[in-house]
């Protein structure tokens, strides 16, 4: 008898097949209030470490070059990645060519940034557009298409991760570059202590005090909890085919999150 | 022999083998060579493209980088990045006069043989110092680029450091074996004859820098100078006390 495939859902154990359809749920049911949760939970760390990446990765058309640069956004909903890209390659280099494709699974939260993007620059250019996209497959994006893939907090709600990162090097050009913040494991055993009580007892009781959606919560921390350590992640970004510099990663607010690079050659 | 290997201190979390050799601030005779720079890397290979092809026209700067990494159809337009995550400095121009600093160290590697058959220790540490100094050759016009930034106080630190990392490989090379305090002297004085003699090569305009390589000379012979006299003060400075000593000693003894 053939045995059907699992995964793990926050610490559910759960069907691979279900796994999107409850990820959706979760994402479905926080599109609206997404970021105001966000500044609560991280008490608006979120924001510096989303322009941290943006300012190391230093991306943008510089004044000599020829070419704009295709950006993707990948579980980018919100645009906060995509708009802080753009606004870094115009405030920095003049960069009014370069184009952003924002994929995400979830299309309430697509909606949530293409919403958003009205308040922007970008606000019904050509520049911007938002399609509803399977990072795991990317379907819609042809091979060797992109320069820059960024994926911020999303990449630990995929069903398959490896599915994921092998995807990212299908679409990049080679010389591009795939970047990933995303929520890791603090390393120091006494911080973590404390990061691991405030995540399990605070967050879902603040999910449920301001969403109220305690369960949505419950799954954010649990998934955290479940992503694989840097050193894991740096070496399934290796298997993807990428070359990763120097260690690969980047811890942020002692590894509570961290930044993965990786380069196709 | 002299410099007994210490073992490193395991790391509590996660001891890699590459963290032991590397973090190796000394040489040793008990260790492989401490790698100075792995051209295979990615970084290094688009540096060592610029360094090699563009430094020598367009001196130390990004256009020099951006030229290489173009010739090897790469764009920093998005793999600035890159050098962000692995450098200190997040300089690209720092970047390229370390790797400058670092291969042409590296160069001295290939001296060993011809540096043996000579007779004494300050004769081989002219010689890696000349050897060392000529490698700037190609270079020389933008130098003075190089220079400026190294002493920024943001990058002097990696700068100082690189210094004392190559004369400390020309002390060992050629055969330094002191365990007291003139490890450190000598490796003092030989930055500073080093430093002085790059100076002075900024404005040589001599055939093959052959007066740079002269004034290195002079400043080893007041090195060396300096050392008999350091030596010798101390010889009569240790005589004198111990004969203090031993004076009080037998005046105490006779009560």
């Amino acid at each position: 008898m053939e045995q059907s495939k699992t995964t793990h859902f926050g610490f559910k154990t759960v069907l691979e097949d279900d796994k999107e359809k409850l990820v959706r749920g979760v994402f479905s049911s926080v599109a609206s209030n997404y970021d105001v949760m966000n500044d609560v939970m991280s008490m608006g760390v979120h924001r510096l470490w989303k322009k941290h990446l943006i300012e190391k990765l230093d991306c943008g058309m510089r004044p000599n070059s020829t070419e704009p640069l295709n950006f993707l956004d990948v579980a980018g909903g919100t645009g906060d990645i995509a708009f802080g890209l753009l606004d870094h390659a115009r405030l920095n280099y003049g960069d009014n060519s370069s184009t952003m494709t924002v994929a995400d699974i979830n299309p309430d939260m697509l909606s949530e940034g293409a919403k958003r993007c009205l308040t922007t620059p970008y606000a019904n250019s050509p520049r911007i557009n938002f399609i509803e996209q399977n990072g795991q497959t990317m379907s819609a994006i042809p091979d060797n298409s992109k320069d820059v893939y960024t994926i911020a907090f999303g990449i630990r709600n995929f069903t398959d991760i490896q599915a994921g990162l092998n995807t990212a090097y299908r679409v990049l050009k080679p010389g591009g570059i795939f970047a990933c913040l995303e929520f890791s494991h603090v390393d120091n055993p006494a911080l973590d202590y404390f990061y691991q009580a405030y995540s399990f007892s605070l967050l879902p009781l603040m999910g449920q005090l301001i969403a109220n959606d305690r369960d949505s919560y419950q799954y954010l921390v649990e998934s955290i909890r479940k992503f694989p350590d840097q050193e894991t992640f740096a070496g399934m970004i290796r298997k993807a085919g990428f070359y990763v510099p120097g260690k690969g990663y980047e811890n942020l607010t002692f590894g509570i999150a961290a930044i993965h690079i990786g380069v196709k050659l | 022999m002299l410099f007994r290997g210490s073992i490193a201190k395991p790391n509590l979390y996660r001891a890699t083998f590459t963290n032991s050799i590397t973090n190796r601030l000394f040489h040793t005779v008990y260790h492989a060579d401490i790698p100075i720079l792995d051209e295979s890397i990615f970084e290094n290979k688009i540096l060592k493209k610029a360094y090699e092809d563009h430094v020598p026209e367009t001196g130390f700067t990004e256009e020099s980088i951006k030229l290489a990494a173009k010739g090897l159809n790469y764009n920093l337009d998005n793999l600035k990045g890159v050098f962000n995550f692995t450098s200190q400095s997040k300089d690209l121009r720092v970047e390229l006069i370390q790797y400058h600093l670092k291969s042409c160290r590296l160069k001295l590697r290939n001296y060993h043989n011809d540096a043996n058959r000579l007779q004494t220790e300050t004769e081989r540490v002219r010689f890696y110092l000349e050897k060392r100094l000529l490698e700037n050759k190609p270079i020389i016009k933008y130098y003075h680029q190089a220079l400026a930034r190294m002493i920024l106080p943001s990058n002097l630190t990696e700068s100082l450091n690189e210094l004392h990392k190559l004369s400390d490989d020309i002390s060992f090379y050629s055969g330094d074996k002191s365990n007291d305090f003139a490890w450190y002297s000598k490796r003092f004085s030989l930055s500073g004859v080093f430093i002085q003699s790059e100076l002075f090569m900024l404005n040589d305009r001599s055939n093959n820098f052959e007066n740079t390589i002269e004034f290195m000379n002079d400043k080893m012979d007041e090195v060396d100078n300096m050392a008999y006299a350091y030596n010798s003060f101390e010889e009569w400075a240790i005589f004198n006390g111990i004969s203090t000593v031993n004076l009080i000693k037998s005046q105490l003894a006779r009560g």
